[in-house]
């Protein structure tokens, strides 16, 4: 199944570098839900979350002629859209925002009261953590990267993600193991 | 171990299931692939770190910025405040290098100088080589190698205004100058006079070179000629005129440069003989021409001694004025014209010379002396005035309408002869002495200088606090 996925996508990524607007439409669709949830976990803001996400489409667009087949593409992107994030809060000193509840409770306006309610909890869970650990948490299990993965995008250690990685579920084991018995 | 690894395995997966649960519920605004689309031919502008100027910029901000602008407002602070305390201890120190840099930085001296100053023995004391910004005065030519005083005055008799009360002594140009004056004072008392007038002599640094008496009590007269340092020489004429009624004063000086410039020349010259005939002398080795050269060299020395008396001589001339005191007793005779003295605190000295001298030609009057001299920043002008006597009190009621009058005394006439203004072939007979004096304010210019610079300081500082609050750096990071 994995495999026919990268197969796929590396059918896409073969049209995309020869021109093919049509094939990146299919990239921007399939991922821009994780990057966009990336985007509005690190910066707590919709519109700031859009312009990263449209900013590391038109960067993957420009870079998908030097994009090496064979390798997942939703890694990649994710990295781009980090950088981008992190990128822009340094240059303006903008610090991570703060998981309030106001912002999670209707990120999207006309969404139904299960979604709020898991985005509660999500919230809920992310105020545990310190912002190292949070945008560790986040790659990991929200954006699916892996460690090297993760790593890399963040430009930490793997052993430092790794130990990031475990204190954080230290603290929300009891959380993400009383949810995940419903 | 292995369990270890499994619970955390575990641990993993339970989080991933609960993460990816949740990550479908963000999606962005629906359609944004239609704005991405038009945007994929556009040159990309990127979110590209800090560039090197926001990088500076937000180094620059917070406690660093605070401390920057604090030391240089202290720092500017500092060396406003040295400066005007270099200028306001100029007067008292005139023999010293620092009066001489304080000058020349006032006058803007845009040369290295060898500086030298004549204390006073006369003997020049040299100054380190100073080198100054700016540039020198027009009026005032001076090479690399020359030797300057304080209290020059220049060829038109007006002092240049390098902060001391000065009227004679050396000028820029190694100008050596010999000031005179004599004085003829009524006074109630001569005896209390000539007292006061040895106490003055002593006080400013002089000394009394010689004295005489006579007349009954009521009728006494004394001569008394005294010698101040030539930059007292001002003060004492103005002492002076606070003992009694000037009845009449004399001001000379007398520009002895070029003797003095001949004189080192011929000393020199002769110096160089006197080595060569002593070489001579060593060398000689018959007698005959030992006594010839003897009779030659003995002629040069006293040639030498001669010179060096002469310069030494007028050394002390140049370093020590000469003033002349006449004092006698009162006597109202019929027919004597009217004198007084006057002191005037004005706004602005040199307007007032101006106006003055407009006032008294518009009498048909004579200025007879107008010196203008600085004393610690303060400008002062001595003005010697004569007048018909018709016009004398209409004159001396103007001049104390120009500022503040801090001093008068006139001497009426004993007649109500009175020689009409139109008679010009009659000379102004009646004589007034005004001395224009400047207020002493609290608002000096240093007062402003340090005000305007710690506004100026504050402003910067606004303004840094300002660009740095817009490019907000001054933000409190919250993590």
């Amino acid at each position: 199944m994995i495999e026919q996925t990268v197969m796929t996508d590396n059918d896409i990524i073969r049209r995309c570098q020869a021109g093919d607007r049509e094939a990146f439409r299919t990239v921007v669709e399939k991922y821009q839900n994780i990057l966009y949830g990336t985007a509005y976990l690190m910066t707590g803001n919709r519109t700031a979350a859009e312009d990263h996400v449209q900013e590391a489409f038109l960067s993957a667009w420009k870079g998908i002629g030097n994009f090496r087949s064979g390798y997942p593409l939703k890694p990649w992107l994710v990295r781009i859209l980090v950088n981008k994030v992190l990128s822009y809060q340094r240059a303006n000193a903008i610090p991570m925002i703060s998981l309030d509840t106001e912002f999670f409770a209707d990120p999207a306006g006309d969404d139904p009261a299960e979604e709020i309610a898991q985005r509660d909890q999500l919230r809920r869970v992310m105020q545990r953590l310190s912002t190292e650990q949070r945008q560790v948490v986040l790659l990991r299990y929200f954006a699916g990267l892996s460690l090297a993965e993760t790593a890399a995008a963040l430009r930490r250690p793997q052993g430092t993600v790794k130990s990031q990685t475990s204190r954080a579920l230290e603290l929300l084991k009891d959380l993400i193991e009383e949810d995940n018995k419903k | 171990m292995k369990d270890e690894k499994n619970n955390s395995d575990n641990m993993e997966n339970k989080a991933q299931k609960f993460f990816q649960k949740r990550a479908e519920s963000f999606k962005p605004g629906k359609d944004l692939w239609s704005k991405l689309e038009p945007r994929l031919d556009e040159k990309q502008k990127l979110t590209e770190p800090a560039g090197r100027k926001e990088r500076f910029w937000r180094w620059l901000a917070g406690p660093r910025l605070v401390a920057i602008t604090s030391s240089v407002g202290v720092l500017v602070i500092l060396a406003t405040a040295g400066s005007i305390w270099l200028t306001n201890n100029n007067t008292a120190n005139q023999n010293t290098s620092s009066s001489i840099d304080r000058a020349a930085i006032q006058h803007g001296l845009g040369i290295s100088a060898n500086y030298g100053i004549y204390n006073t023995q006369g003997t020049i004391v040299p100054v380190p080589t100073t080198t100054f910004a700016g540039a020198f005065p027009a009026t005032m030519p001076v090479t690399t190698t020359t030797q300057i005083t304080l209290g020059a005055i220049n060829s038109a008799g007006s002092s240049y205004s390098w902060g001391d009360n000065l009227v004679n002594n050396t000028t820029a140009t190694g100008k050596q100058v010999i000031s005179q004056a004599s004085v003829s004072l009524n006074v109630s008392n001569v005896s209390t006079a000539l007292n006061q007038v040895e106490t003055m002599a002593q006080n400013l640094g002089g000394s009394v070179d010689n004295m005489n008496s006579s007349g009954a009590q009521n009728q006494q007269q004394a001569n008394v000629t005294i010698r101040v340092p030539a930059n007292q020489f001002l003060t004492a004429l103005n002492q002076l005129q606070g003992m009694g009624t000037v009845v009449n004063q004399n001001i000379n000086s007398q520009d002895v440069t070029q003797q003095y410039i001949d004189l080192q020349a011929q000393l020199t010259s002769a110096q160089l003989e006197e080595q060569s005939l002593q070489a001579i002398l060593a060398k000689a080795t018959t007698v005959s021409d030992e006594i010839a050269i003897q009779d030659q060299l003995t002629q040069v020395i006293a040639q030498v001694e001669n010179l060096q008396g002469q310069i030494n001589y007028m050394q002390n001339q140049v370093a020590m004025s000469t003033i002349t005191v006449n004092l006698n007793t009162p006597q109202v005779s019929t027919g004597q014209a009217p004198s007084g003295t006057l002191t005037v605190a004005v706004g602005n000295v040199d307007n007032t010379i101006a106006s003055v001298k407009q006032l008294i030609s518009g009498v048909n009057g004579i200025v007879n002396a107008s010196t203008v001299s600085f004393d610690n920043g303060k400008e002062s002008a001595y003005l010697s005035l004569q007048v018909y006597t018709a016009n004398f009190d209409q004159v001396m009621s103007a001049l104390g309408k120009k500022g503040k009058i801090e001093q008068k005394t006139v001497q009426e006439s004993g007649t109500s002869q009175l020689i009409p203004a139109q008679q010009s072939n009659n000379p102004p007979d009646a004589s007034i002495y005004l001395t224009l004096t400047e207020p002493t304010s609290f608002w000096t210019a240093a007062h402003i200088t340090i005000i305007a610079a710690g506004a100026l300081i504050l402003v910067v500082l606004i303004i840094i606090l300002a660009i740095a609050g817009r490019a907000g750096l001054l933000r409190k990071k919250t993590a």
